[in-house]
């Protein structure tokens, strides 16, 4: 069937690495139509090319690039792409979301998606300059870091304005979280997707797109932009995001009680007041910076000028980098959050999950379960900033206990012991909230198909349920109260309706922070912004229906892998007390916990186990 | 009476990078008068935000008093010695 698409470029290339051959085939309608495009296509794709017990790590396994419908255009925040393999931390499945210009630029050179299979024998990287696509020698990048990979080769292709995705020695040597980096601090990193793409031989992929993307229906596209753009503006929280990003969080999860400290041992950290967003911002900050067409332009370039860490410069941290690096390991030292921050970008590193790996081998040490001639470095006390950012270089490069930690904490702690003592979900640890005092997210990280996750169903309705009650009420018919995240009732309903729309925006293309999260963008502005870019109408219970289809083809996947109710319960530390601060004594109750996910199951059409009712997969035309 | 005020975010910023100060009062004073000594002594952008705290107009600002957040009609609540009161914007979440 031949189609001239708008919104979407219409074409998808295939690359095998082993024999060094490309094809370009046309997106077929019902993939786009289906599953929308980025994460939606992204996950059929994998389901498809990706059998029950593969190895993350085999040839044949599948490394999937995505840009949604809206991403290049003008829709504001569109600068988005996702990254689809199967994780090399979990095993099951995994995705991850980025920033930045990559997207847009594989969208204006004519591709929707990329799907990279097969290893090649040296290390390679692949050249996209529109139509033409071309598998390079890559030997001579190999071994360096994220920054002078992105510089050398845009260098060598004399072009500047490349858009170059690429690993670091962390991807080279496939630790298991290692990220993809783009705009040398744009990651692409939860669940390993860098370590896939390590295994591969396959260092970068470039990029030179000037074909632009073509919409539908120009005039009713700005309009609907015009009105997305407004609602944004006009939402009570964008200069807070505009000025801090998520850096806001810091302070405020500190107050609150919610901040992970030293390995989730407590919710509050005693030295807390000095990671907090207002002093990054005074002390830190030299600029603020912002993906493709954001009118938010969250991120903040900073730069550390003297002491231990002078020189240091990079882009963010977000907070889940703060707390991961700072308040998991007990350090308060922000320069040496700032400098582990900036070597994780370049070593293509997961922020999260390198914090996470450290704070457990600290509690493990805390604990007597390893020692000092376990790690070779001497004593792994709590606050130690100079052994945090040693670590660092360490696991990177797989040197002597990083080469452990590496493996991330679930599989080191099967070897070492301490299994206990990993929060996580499925494999994947915990990001930085406590959800003990947010019943909704517990239920969230549960539940997400990558496993111990707060962006695939992050509900934002729940941490801020007045300003935004009344399209609480509105669209969920929810009556919200004060401390609506302390409470059980209706988190399943919520949770739902979340985790369906995030599957909608994720596979559009828009930014997650602007999407739902922030939440001045509601799913009409998705539909007109859709219909528009692409000539497509769609009432929103249909787009609604989409995401729907997505979520549970995310499910069947694990499913698949065997994951099971068993797999949806949080760890153990979560059924415990809070130790101190303003949420001391909270807790998560189990008892309350299994009646949500009973009807969290009954509201998804799953069985008790967890398992998509064949009724349910007839309905989404999955079955 | 000795108060603590912790400010947060956009009221932080408000308040020239302050994130905490010790206020004095003589006397007898509640919420409502603490928002309004605060608003003239940093004037421009905060006088704006608690302006628009009082009027009810623009629901951003959360106020705290010893960890417990108080409802928008409770700024005639009396304060005592060494109460801590945060200033603060709601939660935002994301990546």
């Amino acid at each position: 069937m031949s189609k001239h698409w708008n919104g979407w470029a219409g074409k998808i290339l295939w690359v095998d690495l082993k024999n060094k051959s490309c094809k370009i085939e046309t997106l077929s309608p019902k993939l786009a139509y289906g599953y929308l495009g980025q994460s939606g296509i992204n996950a059929r794709l994998l389901y498809d090319l990706a059998p029950r017990g593969m190895d993350p790590f085999d040839p044949a396994a599948p490394l999937i690039f995505g840009v949604g419908p809206l991403g290049g255009t003008l829709a504001p925040c569109s600068g988005r792409f996702t990254v689809t393999a199967k994780s090399p931390l979990t095993g099951i499945f995994g995705d991850s979301n980025c920033g930045g210009h990559w997207g847009p630029e594989l969208k204006m050179a004519g591709y929707d998606h990329i799907v990279i299979t097969g290893q090649a024998e040296q290390p390679v990287y692949i050249w996209i300059d529109n139509d033409r696509v071309e598998i390079r020698d890559a030997r001579h990048l190999w071994g360096k870091d994220t920054w002078e990979t992105d510089a050398a080769i845009k260098k060598e292709l004399g072009d500047n304005t490349v858009q170059v995705a690429c690993i670091g020695p962390a991807g080279e040597n496939k630790v298991r979280f290692a990220a993809i980096i783009c705009n040398l601090a744009r990651a692409a990193a939860r669940t390993g997707p860098g370590a896939v793409m390590g295994s591969k031989k396959l260092k970068a992929v470039a990029v030179r797109g000037n074909m632009g993307v073509s919409v539908a229906r120009p005039g009713q596209f700005r309009e609907a932009v015009a009105q997305a753009v407004e609602a944004i503006r006009n939402d009570p929280l964008y200069e807070v995001a505009s000025t801090f990003g998520t850096t806001a969080i810091t302070g405020l999860a500190q107050m609150l009680g919610f901040l992970p400290t030293r390995n989730f041992q407590q919710s509050w950290f005693e030295d807390g007041e000095k990671l907090r967003g207002e002093i990054l911002l005074e002390k830190y900050v030299v600029k603020h910076k912002g993906c493709f067409n954001c009118p938010v332009s969250c991120s903040r370039y900073y730069r550390v000028t003297d002491g231990r860490f002078a020189g240091t410069a990079g882009e963010g941290p977000e907070y889940e980098s703060i707390s991961a690096l700072g308040s998991k390991c007990g350090n308060s030292n922000l320069e040496s959050i700032l400098h582990a921050n900036t070597l994780c970008n370049r070593l293509g590193l997961d922020t999260i999950s390198t914090g996470n790996v450290i704070a457990w081998a600290m509690e493990c040490y805390q604990r007597g379960i390893i020692t000092d001639k376990d790690t070779g470095l001497g004593a792994l006390h709590w606050g130690d900033h100079e052994i945090i950012v040693e670590l660092v270089e360490k696991i990177a490069r797989r040197q002597g206990f990083g080469n452990l930690l590496a493996e991330g904490a679930l599989r080191a702690a099967r070897k070492i012991g301490g299994t206990e003592l990993v929060v996580h979900s499925k494999g994947m640890d915990y990001p930085a909230v406590d959800v003990r005092g947010t019943k909704g997210m517990a239920l969230s990280f549960a539940v997400s198909p990558r496993g111990g996750d707060h962006l695939k169903g992050l509900p934002m309705y729940e941490v801020g349920p007045e300003i935004y009650a009344k399209d609480i009420k509105e669209q969920l018919g929810i009556e919200v109260t004060p401390n609506y995240w302390l409470e059980y009732a209706t988190k399943p309903h919520l949770m739902r309706w979340h985790e369906n729309w995030h599957c909608v925006v994720d596979s559009l293309g828009i930014c997650k922070l602007e999407g739902i999260a922030l939440k001045p963008l509601l799913p009409v502005h998705f539909r007109d912004l859709l219909a528009a870019a692409t000539g497509w109408d769609l009432e929103v219970p249909e787009l609604e229906l989409i995401g729907e289809r997505i979520w549970n083809l995310e499910r069947m996947f694990i499913v698949r892998e065997g994951i099971r109710r068993r797999d949806d319960l949080p760890p153990a530390r979560m059924f415990e007390p809070i130790s101190n601060g303003p949420a001391k004594g909270e807790i998560l109750n189990l008892e309350k916990f299994n009646q949500m996910l009973d009807e969290y199951y009954t509201l998804r059409g799953w069985d008790q186990s967890g398992v998509p009712t064949k009724e349910k997969l007839l309905e989404l035309g999955l079955h | 009476m000795k108060i603590v005020v912790k400010y947060y975010t956009v009221m932080c910023m408000a308040a020239g990078y302050c994130r905490e100060e010790e206020i004095i009062f003589e006397g007898q004073h509640n919420v409502y008068t603490l928002l309004q000594f605060i608003s003239e002594k940093y004037g421009g952008q905060m006088k704006k935000n608690i302006s628009s705290l009082l009027k009810g107009e623009k629901n951003i600002i959360w106020v705290f008093i010893n960890g417990h957040r108080i409802k928008d009609d409770d700024y005639h609540l009396n304060l005592k010695e060494g109460d801590v009161v945060v200033l603060t914007t709601p939660l935002l979440v994301g990546g």
